[in-house]
C-alpha cells in the first residue's frame, strides 16, 4: 500500500472509531443494561488495528524520510518525531485499553471512557504530525479538551472535579498565551507553514522573541515545566490509573512535542531557546525531586515524578539545541520512550494495587504509601512490576531508565563545556535524589509486615496483569537492549536537528 | 602496592600483592573466627582469648607478624622489595614516610595481637576454637604466610614473559631475588620494625606521646566529620522538600499567577540575554 495512505489510516482510524464506540457502547447498555458493556473490546480492537497500522507504516517508511500526507487541503508529514510520540501513544493506550477492561468495568459511562481515550490517542498521534501553526493548535486543543473529560471522569467526586477544573483553567490559560503567541508569528512573518517560518525568521525580531516565550509558557503549562505545573498532581493522581498513565507517559510528552514544533520554526530568532530548555530542564528536576521526596500519596508521589522527568527530557532537548548534538536530542526522545513505558508500568501496577485494595470494594480512597506494607505477599505480579518500573525511573542499570539517562549524559559530555558538565553531574546527581523516594517503596513492599488493608484485598485478573507483563518486559529488555530502539530515536533525533535548522 | 608502582618497581608490587593476599586473607578470616565465637568487633572486650582458642591464636600471630614485616615471613620479603624499589627510584622523603609507615604497622599489628589474644580478659566473653570448615581455610593460609616468598623465582618467570613482556620484569632465581633483597636498606627497615616493637613494650612511658594524638582519636570517634556532614545533607535536603510544599498550595489563583510568573521570567531572560544574539 501506498506509504502516505497507509499514514493517514494510522492518523484517522482512532479519531474515526471514537464515535463507533461511543454509540454501540452506549445503544447496548439503553438496550441491555445488565450486559457487559462492549466499548471496551472494541476500543481494544481499533488500537490493535492502529498498532498493525503503526507497524506498517514505519516499515514502509524505514529509510526514516519525512512522509508528507493530505486531508483534503490539510498536509501532514510524519517524521521520527511523529513515530516517537504516536507510536508511544498507540502502544502504550492498548495496553491502558486492555487493563481498563477490568479497571473501569461497571463504571458509569463507561462508553464515554474508551471513546474519549480512543480520541485522545488520535489526537496526540495527529498533534504529531502537523507542519503548520493552525492544525497544531487545533490538534493541541482537542488533545486537552478530551484530556479535561478523562482527568474529571469520576464525576461524583468532588476531588477529582476539583482536579479537573484545575486543569482546565490553567491549561485555558496556556492556550490563550499559545494563540497569542501564532498571532505574533503571523503579524510577524505573514505565514503560519512552518518551514516557511523557518526560512523567514531573523535573528532579534522582537515580535517573535516574544512569540517564543508565549509558545515557551503556553505549552509548558501542559508539558508541566516549573512554574507553570501545579496542575499536574491534582489531575495525575485524581484521574482514572489507565489515564494517569496516559497522561504522564504521553500528554505532557505531547505539550513538549508541539513546543519545539513551534520552536524550531522561529529558532533563528535567538540563541537563547536551548538555554532557556536547560534552565527549565534544571527547575523540573530539583522541584520535582524535593517535592515528590516527603509525598505520602503514591500517586501524586509519581506525579511529581513525572515533573522531574521532563527535567531529564529537557536537558537533552537543551543540549541538543545549543551545541547540536545528536545524541542530546537521541537521548532525550529515548528517555521519552522509556519514560512512557516506565510511567505507565508505574501508574498501572499502583492502579492494579489500587483496584484490589479499594475500587472493587467500591471505594475511592487514595493509595497512601504506608497501604503498599507487604503487598508483595498478595500482588506479587504487581508489586515486582511497581519496583522495577521505579527502579528503573530512578536510573538503576539493567532497566531501561538507567539507558536513556546515560545517553543524555553523553551528550553532555560530548558538548565539551564546562556548563554542560556541570548540568549533566547536577542531573546525575538528582537520579540518586530521586532514589531516596523510589527504594524505601520498594523496601516497603518487600520487606514490611502486610498491612491490615493489604490482606483483604480483592483478586485482579488477567486484563490487569496482562499489560503489567508486556510493560514489565519491555522495561527490562529494552535495558539489555538498548540499540533495539536507536533506529527510531536517531531518526528522531534528526528530525529535531532538521527542525532546529542544525542540518 | 602503588608507591612501587609508582617508583617503576612492578615486579615489587605484585610480588608484594601476592604476599598481601594471603596474610590479609589470613587475618580476615581469622578476626572472623574471634568475632564469630565471641560475639562482637570492639577489641576493647576482648582479652586473653589465646587460651580458649589456640588455633586461632597461632595463626593469627603467624599473619600479623607477616604483616608486621618479620623475617622469614612472605610480607617481610616483599615489603623490603618495595621499600628497596621506592629507595632506588623515589624521591627519599617518601621513602622515610614509608619506613616509618612501616614501623607504625608493626606497632598497631602488636597492640592488636596483645589486646585480643594475650593479658588478662577484659570481660566475661567466652570464646570457642575454631571449627573443622574455618581450620580448613586458616591452616593452608598460615602455612602460605610462611612459605609464600619461596615462590620469588617462579612468580618473576610468570610475570614478566607470560603477562607483563613490557615493563621490564627480569626473569631471576628465588636465590637471586632473596640476595638481592638482604642489603644495608634491609637493616634500616628492620630497625624501624624493631622501633615500632619497642615502642609497644615500652607504651607506658610514652604516655605524653599517646595524649598529643588524643585529638586524632576523638575524630576518629566522630567519623572524621563526614557522619556530620552526611546528617546535614540528609536533614537540609528533607527540609527543603517539606519547605517546598508551600508552592503546592492547590490554589487556582496562585496557579494562574505561577503561570505569569514564568512567562515574566522568560521575557526578562529574553530581554537580558536573547536580544544580542
Amino acid at each position: 500500500m501506498d506509504v502516505s495512505l497507509l499514514t493517514s489510516l494510522w492518523v484517522a482510524l482512532p479519531l474515526l472509531s471514537s464515535p463507533v464506540i461511543y454509540l454501540i457502547g452506549r445503544l447496548t447498555v439503553r438496550r441491555t443494561p445488565h450486559k457487559a458493556n462492549p466499548a471496551g473490546w472494541l476500543a481494544v480492537a481499533a488500537l490493535a488495528i492502529d498498532a498493525i497500522l503503526l507497524a506498517l507504516t514505519v516499515d514502509a517508511n524505514n529509510k526514516g524520510i519525512a512522509t508528507a500526507f493530505k486531508f483534503g487541503d490539510v498536509v501532514m508529514r510524519a517524521d521520527g518525531i511523529s513515530f516517537v510520540l504516536g507510536g508511544s501513544a498507540v502502544l502504550l493506550g492498548l495496553l491502558v485499553t486492555i487493563f481498563s477492561l477490568q479497571y473501569m468495568a461497571g463504571e458509569e459511562g463507561e462508553e464515554k471512557y474508551y471513546a474519549l481515550l480512543t480520541a485522545m490517542i488520535g489526537t496526540i498521534v495527529g498533534l504529531g504530525c502537523t507542519r503548520d501553526l493552525f492544525n497544531l493548535w487545533v490538534w493541541f486543543e482537542a488533545m486537552a479538551i478530551t484530556s479535561y473529560m478523562l482527568v474529571a471522569f469520576y464525576r461524583e467526586q468532588p476531588a477529582s472535579l476539583e482536579a479537573g477544573i484545575k486543569y482546565l483553567v490553567q491549561s485555558a490559560v496556556g492556550s490563550t498565551l499559545v494563540l497569542l503567541g501564532i498571532a505574533l508569528v503571523f503579524a510577524s512573518t505573514g505565514s503560519l507553514d512552518l518551514d516557511h517560518i523557518m526560512l523567514v525568521t531573523q535573528s532579534g525580531s522582537t515580535l517573535l522573541l516574544a512569540a517564543g516565550a508565549l509558545f515557551l509558557i503556553g505549552f509548558g503549562v501542559k508539558a508541566a515545566l516549573v512554574p507553570m505545573h501545579t496542575w499536574l498532581p491534582d489531575a495525575h493522581s485524581m484521574a482514572p490509573s489507565g489515564i494517569s498513565a496516559m497522561l504522564s507517559g504521553v500528554v505532557i510528552e505531547a505539550g513538549l512535542v508541539a513546543l519545539l514544533r513551534v520552536m524550531g520554526a522561529i529558532s533563528g530568532s535567538s540563541l537563547a531557546w536551548g538555554w532557556l530548555l536547560l534552565g527549565f530542564g534544571l527547575l523540573n528536576m530539583t522541584l520535582g525531586n524535593l517535592l515528590a521526596l516527603r509525598q505520602t500519596q503514591v500517586k501524586r508521589l509519581l506525579a511529581f515524578s513525572s515533573i522531574s522527568h521532563v527535567g531529564y527530557m529537557l536537558v537533552g532537548l537543551g543540549l541538543a539545541v545549543t551545541y547540536g548534538l545528536h545524541d542530546g536530542a537521541a537521548g532525550a526522545f529515548f528517555h521519552l520512550i522509556t519514560h512512557a513505558l516506565m510511567k505507565g508500568l508505574a501508574f498501572l501496577a499502583v492502579g492494579a494495587l489500587m483496584y484490589g485494595l479499594y475500587l472493587a470494594n467500591h471505594k475511592h480512597d487514595a493509595l497512601m504509601v504506608d497501604d503498599l506494607n507487604g503487598a508483595s505477599k498478595r500482588y506479587p505480579l504487581a508489586v515486582f512490576g511497581l519496583s522495577i518500573a521505579v527502579l528503573g525511573l530512578g536510573g538503576l542499570p539493567p532497566l531501561a531508565g538507567f539507558m536513556s539517562k546515560w545517553q543524555i549524559f553523553v551528550a553532555g559530555a560530548e558538548a565539551q563545556s564546562t556548563a554542560a558538565l556541570v548540568i549533566v553531574i547536577y542531573m546525575a546527581l538528582n537520579s540518586v535524589l530521586s532514589l531516596g523516594y523510589y527504594a524505601p517503596l520498594v523496601n516497603r513492599m518487600y520487606r514490611k509486615e502486610p498491612s491490615p488493608v493489604i490482606l483483604t484485598g480483592k483478586r485482579i485478573g488477567w486484563q490487569i496483569s496482562l499489560p503489567l507483563v508486556l510493560l514489565t518486559a519491555a522495561v527490562i529488555l529494552l535495558g539489555v537492549y538498548p540499540t533495539a530502539l536507536s533506529w527510531l530515536t536517531d531518526t528522531a533525533a534528526t528530525s529535531l536537528l532538521a527542525l532546529f535548522g542544525a542540518i | 602496592m602503588v608507591y612501587a608502582v609508582g617508583a617503576g618497581a612492578i615486579y615489587a608490587a605484585q610480588f608484594h600483592l601476592l604476599s598481601h593476599s594471603i596474610f590479609k586473607a589470613l587475618l580476615f578470616l581469622g578476626a572472623g573466627a574471634v568475632i564469630h565465637s565471641v560475639g562482637t568487633r570492639d577489641m576493647r572486650l576482648m582479652g586473653g582469648l589465646g587460651k580458649q582458642m589456640p588455633l586461632v591464636r597461632t595463626v593469627f600471630v603467624i599473619g600479623a607478624l607477616a604483616l608486621a614485616g618479620i623475617p622469614i615471613l612472605n610480607g617481610f620479603w616483599s615489603k623490603e622489595l618495595v621499600l628497596e624499589g621506592g629507595l632506588a627510584n623515589g624521591p627519599l622523603w617518601m621513602y622515610i614516610l614509608m619506613v616509618s609507615g612501616a614501623g607504625l604497622t608493626a606497632f598497631y599489628t602488636c597492640r592488636m595481637v596483645s589486646m585480643v589474644f594475650f593479658g588478662e580478659p577484659r570481660t566475661h566473653l567466652h570464646g570457642h576454637d575454631a571449627g573443622t570448615a574455618m581450620k580448613i581455610a586458616l591452616i593452608p593460609l598460615a602455612f602460605g604466610a610462611l612459605t609464600s616468598w619461596l615462590l620469588a623465582g617462579p612468580f618473576s618467570h610468570l610475570l614478566g614473559e607470560e603477562s607483563l613482556p613490557f615493563h621490564g620484569v627480569h626473569t631471576l632465581t628465588t636465590l637471586h631475588i632473596l640476595e638481592e633483597i638482604i642489603s644495608i636498606p634491609t637493616l634500616i627497615a628492620l630497625l624501624v620494625v624493631a622501633l615500632g616493637l619497642l615502642a609497644w613494650w615500652q607504651r607506658g612511658r610514652l604516655g605524653w606521646m599517646a595524649k598529643a594524638f588524643n585529638w586524632l582519636g576523638w575524630s576518629a570517634e566522630h567519623s572524621f566529620g563526614f557522619e556530620a556532614i552526611n546528617h546535614a545533607i540528609v536533614n537540609g535536603t528533607q527540609a527543603t522538600g517539606e519547605g517546598l510544599r508551600v508552592t503546592q498550595t492547590g490554589q487556582l489563583n496562585w496557579n494562574v499567577m505561577g503561570i505569569l510568573i514564568g512567562l515574566l521570567a522568560v521575557l526578562a531572560t529574553l530581554i537580558i540575554f536573547g536580544l544580542g544574539a
